[in-house]
């Protein structure tokens, strides 16, 4: 059974090659292996760690020390101000910091706002003026209390950056503007803080509840070296300080870094037991996915990462499913906000060409089947969306019955394309460059595209380019005509504008277009805070963006499957938020 | 030989800094910018425009070339080695500190074993010649040179979960830290490494010895009565080293291109892997000067190579 295994997994042809190669190596080195997995080296575990439940509720188990793998050492020395790539960053950060900041999202519900380290809030009429009680008794992890000045410090650091006294001056994070314009915080009293609007916005806490916009530079570590100059200081230089469930203990870049638990962590579960649950974790580095899988499987990881390179394929799943049976379980998340817009076929319509034809544009929507690409581009975990998640109720709940997407027309919709191009005078086809990332999955995802569309006989043409080059092509418009990827970043629509507006008001554009419809429907948008009237906005976009001017053919995002050993316990994972509850407060090993 | 080596010193300077332009100047022909990996691509919202404005004007990326090329060299020689991570800020003389113990540990573990097996295989398969032992050698020896060590990592580590249930430990940990794991962790990159490495030289090691046993003088010792092994061991093997010990220095420096992937597939925080890492990242200094660094070492390899050369051969001169 135990070679069945093997030779399901490596493929009988390399198999053989492989055995003679490692004759030599496992005769010699077989001894200098035992058997058993070896203990790996973890942090220490805090002393008077409990194994049994002190109050009501579900029976766990606290204590013991988590394994995880990531991919990487995080960018910008942990600073989610400064880099985009929150991936890794907070999958490592979030234990440290806690999932959110003043607010996050409901363990329950993705989309509705919960207190963090703020108890309370409330807005005035005209959403210019946000008011949070911040919780009392919360203290960083060297045992200083916060204050609401640590709170004032950091809300400024991220809207306006900082201005030391050499004149030497820090940007403003990043997603600053994502808030609305921004003009004040005030310290109304010890426990009350209050943030003021320039212009009202509704849905200010639908951006501050984003679960890595977290708290990572404390004041009173990060405001000396501000004033001495160092305005780059990033929470790795501040000893990765935070008020989360878990303290840094120690990072080894390239290697591993070790946390331990918070004893002073601010909150409880429902049934007020004291979080988190374990006695700490260790995240593992891990720079190659098949070597996180056998890891995994040995039992040395207790999970794997959620980043694309690591979420499981279906061949992989299947290997390890044939190994470990019940003795793992995966959590998928539908990770891919914008599963067409982002991870699809783009139309540069500032370029010349036959794709200015909405006949065209429309044929390719109708011809590419979406559904195979599930198979052909995400190793069979996948699915097929509009601009927003399938679920996100912002969504059109009809999609897979349009045209294009609707499975069971797609004959008549090949036809009706093939139609359409005739009538628009490409009945031979066209060719066209299509810019391609070189990494990861994107290849596929061209190549696929490309197999698509030649039954059409448009051609694409792919100019591979890496992730930085590609970023650079995306900005200008000396590509070709048409670009993939781009990528919706939140699951709210407004946040997500820069990536539809015309090129004159955003060059990060996914579609390169001026027609000024859609910079309306952001508009319209914006103007309310009515739940029912912003989806209906919104849906009316999707189909006017999807349906009527063909911009793009969204095909399947991944749907994140991220393996754990079945120990693992307690592991919040909303369906659409793959970045949520990283901090792994209430997740115990049933060991 | 003086004049030889301040003849080779006199070249050495010259192809040094040839090789720092065009280290700099594919980096900079390279397509990407390290503002956009260290702000993650955002360019959306003014604020984050400025922020990338502002990060490369910090950065030093705004400054004409030779402006660059001329602060990156003098950081190179006025003790700094390169300034610092444009990506982590870390200066990169300290990431070499925690980084080069780990390569060169996992080359010398590379080059012992591959000594120690690659001389008495070269010496087996030259006696047994076209004989099953020979056979044997060419076979593992041809396997190593052409299969790709990245391939055979993974082949290893599936191997050894199906097999064994077992896999090599997930983290680095020192060597003083914990021997046991420290080895768990080491020995199989440095297994795989050295077999590409002994191959070679088996090799090398099959063909000398193929030459010299064929040399009058061994003819000699046989008809003289002495025993083939120290006839083998003790007047051939001496003379066929030489051409051995050149190789293989050479081979040395190479090794060092080798762990960039295998340090990947291990996740050993060694050079290798900050190299990758930082090509990944546009990190300009640390790729250069690590490269610059592996220049270094190679001519400086050679160099020394020759001198060895030199005394391990008396019938060679660098005289004219």
């Amino acid at each position: 059974m135990k070679n069945l295994r093997f030779w399901n997994s490596v493929g009988r042809g390399r198999g053989l090659l492989l055995m003679g190669g490692l004759a030599l190596f496992l005769a010699l080195f077989l001894s200098a292996c035992s058997d058993d997995p070896t203990p790996t080296p973890t942090a220490k575990p805090m002393p008077g760690a409990t194994a049994t439940p002190t109050l009501s509720g579900p029976a766990i188990t606290t204590g013991g020390i988590g394994t995880f793998a990531v991919r990487r050492d995080p960018p910008a020395n942990f600073d989610m101000m400064m880099t985009t790539i929150w991936y890794d960053l907070n999958q490592m950060g979030a234990p440290i910091w806690g999932s959110g900041n003043l607010v996050r999202p409901c363990d329950d519900d993705v989309y509705a706002v919960c207190p963090g380290i703020a108890e309370s809030w409330e807005n005035n009429r005209d959403f210019t003026q946000w008011t949070f009680n911040i919780r009392s008794g919360v203290k960083w992890h060297d045992g200083t209390p916060l204050t609401v000045e640590d709170v004032k410090f950091w809300l400024d650091l991220m809207f306006t950056g900082y201005e030391g006294t050499g004149g030497a001056t820090r940007a403003p994070a990043w997603y600053a503007a994502t808030f609305g314009k921004f003009d004040s915080t005030t310290v109304i009293d010890s426990d009350t803080i209050r943030i003021t609007l320039k212009e009202g916005n509704p849905l200010f806490l639908d951006v501050l509840f984003t679960p890595y916009f977290t708290i990572g530079h404390a004041r009173h570590i990060a405001e000396p070296m501000l004033e001495a100059g160092n305005m780059e200081v990033a929470p790795l230089d501040t000893g990765m300080m935070g008020l989360g469930p878990f303290t840094f203990q120690g990072y080894e870049k390239g290697s591993v870094m070790h946390v331990l638990a918070n004893k002073d962590y601010w909150d409880q579960d429902e049934y007020g037991r004291q979080l988190p649950y374990m006695d700490g974790m260790d995240f593992a580095i891990m720079t190659s996915a098949d070597v996180m899988d056998a890891a995994i499987r040995t039992g040395q990881l207790d999970g794997g990462s959620p980043g694309y390179g690591y979420i499981l394929t279906k061949p992989r799943y299947d290997a390890m499913l044939a190994d470990l049976g019940d003795k793992f379980f995966t959590v998928q998340v539908a990770s891919s906000f914008g599963t067409g817009s982002g991870s699809g076929l783009a139309w540069n319509l500032l370029k010349e060409g036959p794709w200015q034809d909405v006949r065209v544009r429309k044929a390719a929507a109708l011809w590419i089947d979406k559904q195979q690409s599930i198979d052909g581009v995400t190793g069979g975990f996948g699915l097929v969306g509009g601009l927003l998640n399938l679920g996100n109720p912002f969504s059109n709940p009809d999609i897979m019955t349009w045209p294009g997407f609707n499975p069971d027309t797609k004959e008549a919709d090949k036809a009706e394309a093939k139609t359409l191009m005739a009538e628009a005078g490409y009945a031979d086809g066209f060719e066209v460059n299509y810019n391609c990332l070189s990494t990861g999955s994107w290849p596929d995802r061209c190549e696929f595209l490309a197999a698509q569309l030649a039954g059409l006989n448009i051609k694409l043409k792919l100019e591979l380019m890496d992730a930085p080059a590609w970023k650079v092509a995306a900005t200008t418009l000396d590509y070709g005509a048409v670009q993939s990827a781009g990528g919706i970043t939140s699951h709210l629509p407004e946040p997500n504008e820069p990536g539809f507006l015309p090129y004159s008001k955003s060059k990060v554009g996914i579609v390169k277009h001026e027609d000024p419809k859609v910079g309306e429907y952001f508009t319209r948008l914006k103007a309310t805070n009515d739940f029912e009237e912003r989806k209906t906005i919104w849906q009316d976009f999707e189909r006017y963006w999807l349906q009527e001017q063909y911009y793009g053919v969204p095909i399947a995002g991944n749907l994140a499957t991220i393996p754990y050993r079945s120990w693992v316990k307690g592991r919040i994972h909303p369906p659409e938020q793959i970045m949520s509850y990283l901090d792994f407060a209430t997740v115990w090993l049933d060991k | 030989m003086t004049r030889y080596l301040v003849r080779r010193l006199a070249l050495y300077f010259p192809t040094l800094i040839l090789a720092s332009l065009g280290i700099f100047g594919i980096m900079r022909v390279i397509p990407g910018d390290v503002a956009m990996v260290i702000l993650g691509g955002e360019t959306s919202t003014p604020a984050a425009l400025a922020q990338a404005d502002a990060l490369r004007e910090r950065l030093g990326l705004l400054d004409s070339l030779p402006v660059q090329y001329f602060r990156w060299v003098w950081s190179m020689v006025n003790g700094e080695f390169g300034g610092t991570s444009l990506v982590s800020r870390e200066p990169i003389s300290e990431i070499l500190a925690r980084r080069l113990p780990v390569t060169l540990e996992l080359a010398a573990w590379t080059a012992l074993i591959a000594w120690v097996v690659s001389i008495p295989a070269g010496v087996l398969a030259a006696v047994y010649q076209n004989r099953t032992p020979d056979y044997a050698v060419r076979f593992v020896t041809l396997a190593g040179t052409a299969l790709p060590n990245f391939w055979i990592a993974l082949m290893l580590i599936l191997a050894l979960l199906v097999w064994f249930s077992w896999t090599p430990p997930i983290f680095y940990v020192k060597i003083w830290n914990d021997p046991w794991m420290h080895m768990q962790k080491m020995i199989w990159p440095a297994l795989i490494l050295a077999w590409g490495y002994s191959s070679y030289l088996t090799r090398v090691t099959r063909s000398t010895m193929l030459e010299v046993l064929r040399q009058d003088y061994v003819r000699t010792a046989r008809s003289r009565g002495l025993v083939e092994r120290i006839v083998v061991a003790g007047h051939a093997l001496p003379n066929a080293l030489i051409p051995v010990v050149t190789l293989g220095g050479l081979q040395l420096a190479t090794l060092f291109s080798g762990t960039v992937v295998i340090e990947q597939v291990f996740s050993l925080p060694g050079v290798g892997q900050g190299v990758a890492q930082a090509a990944f990242e546009r990190d300009y200094p640390v790729i250069q000067s690590i490269v610059m660094l592996l220049v270094t070492l190679m001519l400086t390899l050679n160099v020394v190579i020759d001198v060895i050369y030199a005394k391990l051969d008396p019938r060679i001169s660098y005289a004219r």
